[in-house]
């Protein structure tokens, strides 16, 4: 194929995220937040015990 | 018997269950419209409860023991040839042109890594305490004894035992190695079942994130690899819901009498599948022709799943023993009485339900279960890992977005009966713990993973949706492998199964001088559940709540009362786990001693009793988080006592 020679100049740009996509990234992240919290003793042991070792 | 015994039992089990499966299926009329590894998955649910059904009556008559149950596999083998001939259907286009990329293959690579986590679990001796207590327990005993006998015990001896029946095939056939392989392979058979139904429903890649997400989920991994029946019961929940479905939508009477065999199933595996019997019951009326497709529901549910109620019934009087003692208005008697029945009600159900029964508490259930909340519904640890949390927004947006869609959706039914169970599960205040909800959890987790998928198929909505599932699969998987160290270490250091056992059971030093210092002559009376599959003497389990034969409950205080109980039983020894002094040989003073110290001390004071053994005895709260240096571990000391008859003063 050849070339145009006078290729567009457009550039890609990311649509910006919506509340609901920023919402449900949030839901996401402080999920896995909530998690380490709630499991944060066995994290700690586990920590503790690779550390050790 | 060696390990390739025990492999060759558990395959052997398995071709039964698909034979067995397949000629039931085939009875039934059923051309089964599926694609071939679907029917093999259906064949094999079918054959499990259909392998355990028979083996009850082998066990009833007296062949509880290896020949009649290899026969019993033979005959069940014999189907196998039905399955081999069967038509398929050709896979669906989606099927035939999904080609695998490198999300299958990582996805893969993690459900072999989730098997390898479970073959570890099932090739180390099983440790965990409700198994020990009654569902490798009784099987052990009932070959024991050559037959199938009953046990006057409430919870723990009266449980409908369909699935502990086919753990007794597999210990009578392959030893100890091949019935906890054959926990393994049924855990794993569910999550195929899983993959299969997903896979009507979603991509390739979508049902091996799903079947990743349910074989990693913690109370999975927990009940899989041991001797715990919900993730079995499953497999027959699931399957009585398609067929209740295929019944609704096909109005074929085969698919009413499927259904009716897998809730059967479920009510002979567990007393909560009576309440999902009922369930799919109320569910076939709902469209016309109802009175054939109910007609041949009840009568499979009845061939299916009655034979435990009515053992129940000939030894009780109670189907349910004891659920309906009150109800029925039964009499005294020596194993249970309306006093026992207040104080199991005060006391057993009390410390079971501790959430309120009413709507907001129904409501709010999911959600505190899904942080562990409260610590006695087990949610923890054992419970359904992060999904349903992660995934819920993506869940609600998609079941949002396609409200005029689902009830026509092939899931409408299944977890319309899904959601009914759960319903009357909480209000009927039986136990709270959450893992009684796992043989419905495939078919929300589907549901759920379903409407999150489709709703996520923009892009934008697609990543966090995938970063959710790859969190909650990193945290479960984690979970998993902190759970399967324990079972790692015994394989890799070459530790011995007596070593093992000592490092997980607390009270296990008694056990090793009971095995080799008592006779079949002698009976032991015991109070740690974890010790009933690993004593190898005849014995008695007398938990206070569950039984009546020796009376141990705080108000028990009458010594001669008790030693008559004994006496009445055959008992010769007591083992007693804790309050005892080493250096004196002796009982020693503590502020509030248990029914079994105070008694047997009474005894030992009336001379009626000897202590002839003491033993360190520990107390481990958890077998996993031990390994992390989480739990403490406490020691103390028991003993076991010789009844003696010489002096005594009762």
């Amino acid at each position: 194929m050849i070339a145009s020679a006078h290729p567009t100049t457009t550039t890609t740009r990311r649509a910006r995220p919506t509340l609901t996509e920023i919402a449900l990234w949030l839901w996401v992240g402080g999920g896995f937040a909530a998690y380490l919290y709630e499991f944060r003793d066995v994290l700690a042991g586990l920590a503790a015990r690779l550390g050790g070792s | 018997m060696g390990i390739a015994g025990a492999v060759g039992a558990t395959l052997l089990l398995c071709a039964a269950c698909f034979g067995s499966g397949a000629a039931v299926i085939t009875l039934l009329g059923l051309p089964p419209n599926m694609h071939r590894s679907e029917q093999a998955i259906a064949s094999f649910s079918v054959g499990l409860g259909a392998i355990g059904w028979a083996a009850f009556f082998v066990g009833v008559s007296g062949g509880a023991s290896p020949m009649p149950l290899f026969v019993l596999c033979l005959v069940g083998c014999g189907g196998l040839v039905l399955l081999a001939r069967a038509d398929a259907v050709s896979p669906s286009r989606s099927r035939a042109t999904e080609a695998a990329g490198a999300t299958t293959w990582l996805l893969l690579g993690l459900i072999a890594v989730a098997l390898c986590g479970s073959l570890m679990v099932a090739l180390a001796p099983p440790a965990d305490a409700d198994s020990l207590a009654y569902h490798f327990a009784l099987p052990k005993q009932f070959l024991a004894a050559g037959r199938i006998e009953f046990v006057p015990r409430a919870v723990t001896g009266t449980a409908p035992l369909l699935l502990q029946m086919t753990y007794m095939v597999a210990l009578a056939l392959g030893g100890e190695t091949a019935m906890t392989l054959w926990t393994m392979l049924t855990g794993w058979m569910a999550g195929a079942l899983v993959y299969l139904v997903a896979r009507r429903f979603l991509g390739r890649d979508w049902s091996l994130a799903l079947t990743l997400l349910f074989l990693t989920t913690p109370a999975v991994v927990y009940g899989a690899g041991s001797g715990q029946v919900e993730v079995r019961a499953a497999i027959f929940a699931v399957g009585a819901a398609l067929a209740t479905a295929a019944a609704l939508r096909t109005n074929r009477i085969g698919y009413a009498g499927l259904a009716g065999l897998f809730a059967g199933f479920f009510a002979a595996a567990k007393f909560t599948g009576l309440l999902y019997a009922a369930i799919c019951g109320i569910v076939l009326l709902f469209r016309k022709g109802w009175p054939g497709r109910a007609l041949a529901f009840g009568i499979a549910l009845s061939i299916a799943g009655s034979q435990w109620y009515v053992w129940n019934w000939i030894h009780t009087g109670d189907p349910t023993f004891p659920v309906l003692f009150h109800v029925l208005g039964l009499p005294d008697s020596a194993i249970w009485t309306q006093a026992m029945e207040d104080w199991f009600r005060a006391h057993y159900y009390a410390a079971e339900s501790p959430i309120p029964v009413d709507l907001f508490h129904f409501v709010t259930y999911p959600f505190r279960a899904a942080f562990g909340e409260p610590a006695a519904i087990e949610a923890a640890r054992t419970g359904l890992g992060p999904v349903s949390v992660m995934v819920f927004p993506f869940a609600i947006g998609g079941a949002w977005h396609y409200r005029r869609r689902i009830a026509a959706s092939p899931l409408a039914i299944p977890v319309l009966i899904a959601f009914g169970f759960y319903a009357v599960w909480f209000a009927s205040g039986t136990s709270q713990r959450l893992r009684h909800l796992l043989p419905i959890y495939p078919l929300l987790l589907i549901a759920l993973i379903v409407v999150a998928a489709r709703w996520s198929e923009r892009t934008s909505r697609q990543r966090p949706l995938i970063a959710a599932i790859t969190v909650a699969v990193a945290v479960q998987l984690g979970g998993q492998a902190v759970f399967a160290a324990n079972y790692a270490r015994y394989l890799v250091s070459g530790e011995s199964r007596d070593s093992f056992l000592a490092r997980n059971i607390g009270p296990y030093a008694p056990v090793r001088w009971i095995n080799s210092h008592l006779t079949a002559q002698d009976r032991v009376l015991y109070t740690d559940n974890e010790l009933g599959y690993l004593i190898d003497v005849p014995a008695y389990y007398a938990h206070a709540d569950f039984q009546l034969l020796v009376d141990l409950r705080p108000q028990a205080n009458d010594a001669g009362r008790f030693l008559g109980q004994l006496r009445s039983l055959g008992i010769t020894h007591i083992l007693v786990t804790t309050g005892i002094d080493p250096a004196e040989n002796a009982f020693r003073q503590t502020p509030n001693p248990g029914s079994l110290q105070r008694l047997s001390h009474d005894l030992v004071a009336a001379s009626c009793a000897r202590i002839v053994a003491t033993f360190p005895i520990t107390r481990i709260a958890s077998r996993t988080l031990r390994n992390l240096g989480l739990k403490p571990v406490t020691s103390e000391y028991g003993a076991v006592l010789a009844l003696t008859r010489q002096g005594c003063r009762l």
